[in-house]
């Protein structure tokens, strides 16, 4: 969701701030994907003294919430590694059958400029109506926000593969932003229901195939239909490669809570779709 | 005149607004330090890679009894794609014993303690609930899971209900174990869903389903061709990626469907007034590297 800089929203949002601050989202448990995940690296210090700068992620917006505590994962800052541990080790990179590759997705989440977007800063938020956002900032980098969707097990998106694809279609946004291309007036996305979109906040699918980017090139666009991402599709696309092209370790909750994210996304979210689905049908 | 007013009042209320958080907060906020550096109340831990290497593989515990279901679903949840064919092998030999009912009553309790609280462990234990084809305990609870109405009120985030987005996810595993069955109740449920059911994302996984139950055949094709909704029947020829397609069956299956669906062509992407003030500096002191697990 992309956020609007403007004033009655800036005050509306630091009045919410005002009644939250102290607030967190709920710190009582993880949920079985981000506990299988967190098995497999066990908490590995090396990843998270990385990781916290590589998306840029400031003590004083996660203070209270694991900053002094990142091997707790019932809390936000370790959740949040545990998703960009998946997003950084998690795909096997196979370009005959990968939709990106690792070095798309983590271009599209992490902090630095790149061809993908200009700098971005990774925050956590309370709010309960949004699973992330991003913000144009006025001064120094833009506003990466995950929110309590995405962490509070109570929700159905809490676990590693649909935050890690929060990453990217918040990311997605910033790249909307830097060439200049509008999504729509619905926090970056299209009104709805409209087409076969049957929510409020719908993109558009530019489907292309497999191998059809080389690994490093998906930021590129030709400016039509035929080579181009909207955050939605981007996400989708993020989530069928943990699905279907995981890392030999990669944990089963956590490759099914993302095939069960894109398929729901894909039918849901697109005015042209649904989208094709991932995964095998067979339960187990 | 009144904008102006307007708009002062609104910065100098913000303005206030935020000074009565900031004694909330500790620390370096988003002034673009990153201030100290996390950190953990327990020793560092292993390397990811001792730690795998240290991982007993191959080793489900038993699913012989209700009360085994729990640490089953446990060991589920976190078994690696190696370990696929250990949970199918585990799973049909519960299903062949003496109590295959009294294993499914216990996924079914497991089901429903977790749906509420816990969105990644219910899709397993429908996963294993679905893969056992028990037709005792386990069709009818799937028949009745993936026909529960969907919640119409709740709450909105990013412009979806999502209770509804999660019930949607629960129902559309319960639909693949229904197909899975291959048993002529649980195919009239599947039928019965394809051509009724009030969500297309639950329709669309159970054609999705039933085909590939059939082998994509052209006969399973026809027969749902016959029931489905007008604007369902491009579910039909639904491009599926799965991690044994290959790259040129799949382009070749979405160029196809494309070509016979023009209506899933997008509109060219529209452009925004540029930003000028948008040139901003590099993240600081950045290691684009990351360590070696």
């Amino acid at each position: 969701m992309k956020i609007r800089s403007i004033a009655p929203l800036a005050v509306a949002a630091a009045l919410a701030f005002a009644t939250q601050a102290g607030a967190v989202c709920g710190q009582n448990a993880a949920s079985t994907a981000d506990t299988a995940l967190w098995n497999i690296h066990g908490c590995w210090s090396d990843f998270y003294l990385w990781s916290y700068k590589a998306y840029d992620q400031r003590s004083g917006d996660w203070s209270g919430r694991g900053w002094n505590d990142a091997c707790n994962v019932k809390l936000e800052f370790p959740k949040h590694w545990n998703a960009a541990y998946l997003v950084t080790y998690g795909l096997l990179d196979n370009w005959a059958q990968s939709f990106h590759g690792t070095v798309d997705y983590r271009a599209a989440g992490e902090a630095a400029s790149s061809n993908f977007h200009t700098s971005q800063y990774h925050v956590p938020s309370d709010r309960t109506d949004i699973f992330g956002g991003w913000e144009w900032e006025l001064f120094g980098a833009n506003k990466l926000t995950t929110a309590c969707p995405l962490y509070n097990t109570a929700w159905s998106n809490a676990n590693p593969a649909s935050r890690g694809g929060d990453f990217v279609h918040e990311g997605w946004h910033a790249w909307m932003d830097k060439y200049d291309y509008d999504n729509g007036s619905v926090g970056g996305h299209r009104p709805g229901p409209q087409g076969a979109c049957t929510i409020n906040g719908c993109d558009y699918f530019y489907f292309h195939g497999i191998s059809a980017y080389a690994f490093g090139a998906m930021y590129q666009t030709d400016g039509t239909a035929n080579r181009f991402h909207s955050p939605n599709q981007a996400q989708v696309e993020y989530l069928c490669d943990v699905a279907d092209q995981p890392k030999a370790w990669v944990p089963a909750s956590v490759r099914q809570a993302a095939q069960a994210d894109a398929n729901t996304r894909a039918a849901q979210r697109f005015i042209n779709g649904p989208g094709y689905t991932c995964g095998s049908p067979r339960p187990w | 005149m009144h904008r102006k007013l307007w708009r002062t009042v609104a910065i100098a209320l913000g303005l206030i607004a935020i000074g009565a958080a900031c004694p909330l907060t500790s620390g370096k906020g988003s002034s673009g330090e990153q201030g100290e550096a996390p950190a953990a109340k327990e020793t560092p831990g292993k390397r990811p890679s001792e730690v795998l290497r240290e991982r007993p593989m191959h080793a489900p515990p038993g699913l012989a009894a209700e009360a085994e279901v729990t640490a089953f679903v446990d060991w589920a949840a976190g078994s690696l794609p190696e370990e696929r064919e250990d949970g199918r092998s585990a799973i049909a030999k519960a299903a062949a014993s003496p109590g295959a009912s009294a294993v499914a009553k216990g996924l079914v309790a497991e089901i429903q303690r977790a749906r509420e609280v816990d969105h990644s462990r219910t899709l397993v234990a429908l996963a294993v609930l679905g893969e056992m084809k028990n037709k005792e305990v386990g069709m009818p609870f799937l028949v009745q899971f993936a026909s529960q109405p969907l919640p119409e009120k709740g709450t909105l985030v990013d412009g979806e209900i999502i209770e509804r987005t999660s019930l949607l996810q629960l129902e559309a595993k319960a639909v693949q174990g229904l197909a899975y069955m291959r048993d002529d109740v649980a195919d009239r449920e599947v039928l019965k869903i394809i051509s009724s059911h009030p969500s297309r994302v639950i329709r669309g996984e159970a054609i999705n389903a039933w085909l590939w139950n059939r082998q994509d055949s052209a006969t399973a094709r026809e027969q749902l061709a016959q029931l489905v909704k007008p604007e369902d029947r491009l579910l039909i020829d639904r491009p599926r990626w799965t991690e044994t397609s290959t790259a040129e069956q799949f382009n070749r299956d979405l160029a196809v469907w494309l070509k016979a669906h023009p209506e899933l062509a997008a509109p060219a992407p529209v452009k925004a007034k540029p930003r000028e003030e948008q040139k901003k500096a590099d993240a600081p002191g950045f290691d684009a590297v990351p360590p070696v697990p």
